[in-house]
């Protein structure tokens, strides 16, 4: 399920004669630093002779330099943003429905990349075309395929999830999980990180709500795509292994840095890649991005922790090698 | 001489029948240790794919014995290629660790410890009812486990037995063309040049020295003719010298001509005559080879045909399949009277060389057909020249045997006819599943070209006879046979229900319905020669027998009986060996009850034949009798477009049944009446 994004764009893959023009000037708008979907945008246009001058900035998850961002790219005019994440984004082009367009970037085409939901987000109306100057990337993989993966590798009846309520992300995504639940006749056991304060939910919050979890004994705990609990999902993995309980991940980092047992991903460079081929739509083909439909990969990849499979004892059914990717390291 | 030649041509087929059984049988042998390496190679991908993920889990830390959902992987795996009738992983001690095996299927149980696996390769071996491929999993250069895949090996054994029949086919063919070749050479280098030796000789014992031997194809015994012209020259010489001596001396006549001396008779100088030898041999072998390379088609034609054929045209598919066949036999049927005709104008040799040729150029361009109406045109003029052929040797056969032995002569030419005919079947059927449809069609070009040359090389052209010159047919005596009830009886209800049988089942609804079955071309050419062989090894005898007890009738009657009871056999058995069954006894159903129709006609028929003459009653009854033909594949095609191929057998056999019922009534009453009247005052 290994995800090739040259072979999947490879409509696309004769180099562009821009050689001798002036280099497109493309705007990395980054939320908490470069990440692979970054390298494999860079890399996708790179391989396609396309010639592009970044102009990269990271707000390095500060909020209020995103208004800074914005003021700069009205005054240095580059060809195309790219940004990355919901938060990110959202603060650049705004909700599709604003009345006052004007705190946002509407001249200049922007390609998100990293949205879970860009619908839910309100960043689109709809998929297929946003009718604004901008389109994007999702990394979204669709629940029930999830859940599928999931009873591929162990079959359950007690499934754990925990997530924070205030991501407006998790909250679809667990509604999905509800639903797929259903069907595959899982029993669901919610544990939303409840905050004292006000405010982010701090760590005192995440591990009453592991602790919560645990002492019901889901048989496994599943990690929704939330910036918080990818964030601190070493907090819930360990004490999840201590008491014999996989974690099953909706992206890469928990499984590939936390010890999180597997996952059915799109991996951030392929996503990145794949924005990078709207990109090209936009600046070479010249295409209205908001008539360029909003996409998610159709190819995911199947990650195994095989440290954490062995830790546990727990082995992946053989059919799984045949497409899985293997990760063998012991948490950062 | 003649004696000594069958003894000759069967001594050296019985050798190379022999000889090529034992090479053949070597060949198989060969086959059957060869094939399990190469039954492997099918396996191989599947097992290096397997071997693949079991080594990958291997590597991620999982151990063989330790894989989770094994046995439902292997199965999965056997699930997705059915040649495999189990999977098994071994450990290095050969315990087996997972399984996949059809729980149903009717064997031995598979053993729990395996051979000690080779180290190094993937090797495949024989393990009860099962070749067993291994595959070594290895891990840092150690083979940690051992995949089993397991072939069934009657898959194996179905394969060589195909295979064994093909050279079966191949063998019986060889046999059969060795014979006319072999009776062709011996004709050609000892038979002929030996009878004209005699004839030769007899002459100058006679005193006539004024023949000479052909130098032409001085091969064999026929490399003495240069010397005996030699000599016969010198005696002609010295005679004219002689002469010429008593002309000076005035003891000579007065004319020009080279009196008989003392009874002995002489040539005058450039006024020699060379002696032709025209044994029916020399015809036989062309026309086995035109016959044989018309038929590789047999077998595919109808399938041929429906590449070409398109529903848009809002006509059923099988009647449209049909109609070439039909097409190519009307126009074969017509253009016999009249090729017959020219064919004595201009000589055998030249007729059966243009026959030959039309026929080569028919074949190529129906090899290379785009739509069904070329295809048409093409098989119109393959028919052609086919029709001229077979009625050039069929002349050829009659002008050079004594009255007394037309029979036989007759009955070579029809057995030339079906050995060329089945054999051209079962190899057609060989060959086209191997090179495809167009190819075949050159190959049986290329063969009739070579026909062309053969009849250039060693036929001649005798001069035409007034004996022999056929008369046209006139509508003054197709309606004088027409008239006659009995004639009419024997041609509509005996001799066509018997040709559409042939053209409709055989030609036509036999390769389709076998190729439906799922047979390739080489069965089904197998199966169509069954109807040859049956009639090369039996209508003879039983000619004989007919000519025996006389009652012809009976032997029309029960062969209409037996070909319908033959079309019934489908019900019985409806697979590959029904069909074959049915063609076999259609063989022997035409074998009793085709060649005794000819004679019933002269002997029942005597005023009418007496008033149109034998030559001509036979050919409106042959012409007549081919309209069956045209009309066989038409019937069969309108059949299996409404009741399907079943319906389409049922209804040939129903048709079979009445007209043979009818047939015998009439004769019954007919023979009842004749009792009747000489019994009466």
């Amino acid at each position: 399920m290994q995800m090739t994004a040259a072979g999947l764009f490879g409509a696309f893959s004769s180099p562009y004669a821009v050689a001798n023009a002036a280099p497109f000037r493309i705007m990395l708008m980054l939320y908490r630093g470069q990440t692979e979907a970054e390298k494999g945008f860079q890399n996708y246009l790179k391989s396609r002779h396309i010639p592009v001058e970044y102009i990269i900035r990271d707000a390095n998850e500060d909020k209020q330099k995103i208004r800074q961002f914005i003021d700069e790219a009205r005054t240095l005019r580059p060809d195309l943003i790219y940004s990355f994440g919901t938060t990110l984004t959202k603060a650049i082009v705004g909700p599709y429905d604003a009345i006052d367009k004007s705190p946002y970037i509407n001249d200049i085409p922007v390609v998100f990349n990293i949205v879970a939901d860009p619908v839910g987000a309100k960043l689109v109306p709809r998929l297929s075309a946003s009718g604004r100057n901008l389109t994007g990337t999702s990394h979204l993989v669709p629940m029930p395929a999830q859940l599928k993966a999931l009873i591929n590798f162990k079959t359950i009846r007690r499934l754990g999830a925990i997530y924070n309520p205030d991501e407006a992300n998790s909250l679809l995504a667990i509604e999905q999980l509800k639903r797929a639940c259903l069907i595959e006749k899982i029993e669901l056991i919610l544990s939303p990180v409840v905050k004292k304060t006000t405010g982010m939910p701090d760590k005192a919050d995440l591990n009453n709500s592991v602790n919560q979890l645990l002492a019901q004994k889901p048989e496994m705990i599943y990690l929704p795509s939330d910036s918080f609990i990818i964030a601190n999902a070493r907090q819930i993995i360990e004490p999840a292994l201590l008491a014999r309980t996989p974690a099953f991940s909706a992206t890469e980092a928990p499984i590939r840095q936390q010890g999180a047992l597997a996952g059915l991903v799109s991996r951030y460079y392929n996503v990145g890649e794949f924005a990078a081929h709207k990109a090209i739509e936009i600046l070479v083909q010249k295409k209205a991005p908001s008539q360029i439909p909003i996409e998610v990969l159709n190819r995911f990849s199947y990650l195994i922790n095989m440290q954490t499979a062995r830790r546990l004892g727990t082995f992946p059914p053989v059919a799984i090698f045949r497409f899985a990717e293997i990760v063998d390291k012991s948490p950062v | 001489m003649n004696k000594l030649q069958n003894r000759l041509i069967l001594l050296s087929t019985s050798l190379v029948a022999g000889a090529a059984i034992m090479l053949s049988w070597f060949a198989l042998g060969h086959f059957e240790r060869e094939l399990p390496p190469a039954m492997a190679k099918t396996v191989a991908v599947v097992g290096q794919s397997t071997a693949k993920v079991i080594e990958s889990a291997y590597a991620a830390g999982v151990p063989p014995e330790s894989l989770v959902g094994a046995n439902d992987y292997l199965d999965t795996v056997r699930k997705d290629n059915p040649g495999l009738d189990y999977l098994a992983i071994a450990s290095p001690q050969g315990t087996t660790l997972h399984r996949s095996d059809n729980q149903n299927a009717n064997r031995p149980p598979l053993p729990i410890n395996w051979a000690a696996p080779d180290q190094s390769l993937v090797s495949t071996q024989r393990l009860g009812t099962y070749f067993d491929t291994t595959t070594p999993l290895r891990a840092e250069g150690q083979v940690v486990a051992t995949l089993h895949l397991g072939q069934r090996a009657s898959i194996v054994e179905s394969k060589v037995k195909e295979l064994s029949y093909d050279v079966l086919t191949v063998l019986i063919v060889a046999t059969l063309i060795a014979m006319e070749l072999l009776r062709f050479v011996l004709a050609v280098s000892v038979q002929g040049p030996s009878s004209l030796l005699h004839d030769f000789l007899h002459r100058a014992r006679q005193g006539d020295f004024r023949h000479y031997l052909p130098l032409g194809n001085a091969v064999g015994v026929g490399r003495l003719n240069a010397p005996l012209n030699h000599w016969q020259n010198l005696i002609n010489e010295r005679a004219h010298q002689i002469w010429q001596r008593l002309r000076a001396r005035g003891e000579a006549g007065a004319d020009d001509k080279i009196p008989a001396i003392a009874g002995f008779q002489f040539h005058a100088p450039q006024a020699s005559v060379i002696l032709r030898d025209s044994a029916i041999d020399y015809v036989r072998w062309p026309f086995f080879l035109l016959i044989f390379s018309e038929s590789l088609s047999l077998s595919f034609f109808p399938l041929y045909v429906e590449q070409f054929f398109s529903p848009e045209w809002g006509v059923p598919r099988e009647l449209v399949i049909g109609l070439p066949i039909s097409i190519f036999m009307f126009v074969w049927a017509l253009s016999m009277p009249w090729a017959g005709l020219w064919g004595d104008r201009v000589g055998h040799r030249r007729a059966f060389m243009v026959g030959a040729i039309i026929t080569c150029a028919g074949l190529l361009l129906t090899a290379a057909t785009q739509t069904i109406f070329d295809l048409v045109l093409w098989r119109c003029m393959t028919a052609f020249g086919y029709g001229l052929v077979f009625v050039t040797a069929q002349s050829y056969i009659a002008n050079n045997t004594p009255p007394s032995q037309r029979t036989k002569g007759m009955a070579i030419f029809l057995a030339s006819f079906f050995a060329g005919s089945l054999s051209g079947a079962a190899i057609g059927g060989i060959l086209s599943d191997r090179i495809g449809y167009p190819l075949t069609f050159v190959t049986s070009a290329l063969l009739s070209a070579g026909t062309a040359l053969f009849a250039a090389r060693f036929l001649h052209s005798a001069p035409p006879s007034a004996q022999n010159a056929k008369r046209k047919l006139g509508s003054a005596d197709f309606k004088a046979l027409l008239r006659n009830p009995k004639f009419v009886v024997i041609t509509f209800l005996a001799a066509i229900p018997a040709k559409i049988a042939l053209t409709g089942f055989l030609y036509y609804s036999a390769p389709l319905y076998l190729k439906f079955l799922g047979n390739n071309q080489s069965a089904t050419g197998r199966a169509m020669m069954a109807y040859g062989l049956v009639i090369v090894g039996m209508s003879p005898s039983i000619a004989r027998l007919a000519d025996r007890f006389g009652h012809q009738r009976w032997f029309v009657a029960v062969g209409g009986y037996v070909a319908a009871a033959s079309m019934f056999l489908i019900h019985f058995r409806d697979d590959a060996v029904g069909v074959a069954l049915a063609i076999t006894f259609l063989g022997i159903a035409h074998s009793i009850g085709v060649s005794p129709q000819l004679a019933l006609v002269s002997e029942f028929c005597q005023d009418v034949v007496k008033e149109v003459g034998l030559g001509t009653a036979t050919g409106i009854f042959r012409l007549i009798e081919r309209l069956g033909n045209v009309l066989g594949p038409m019937i069969a095609g309108i059949l299996i477009a409404k009741f399907g191929f079943k319906g389409a057998f049922y209804g040939i056999g129903i048709l079979c049944l009445v007209c043979a019922t009818l047939f015998s009534a009439y004769f019954q009453m007919s023979a009842y009446k004749e009792r009747h009247r000489t019994a009466g005052p």
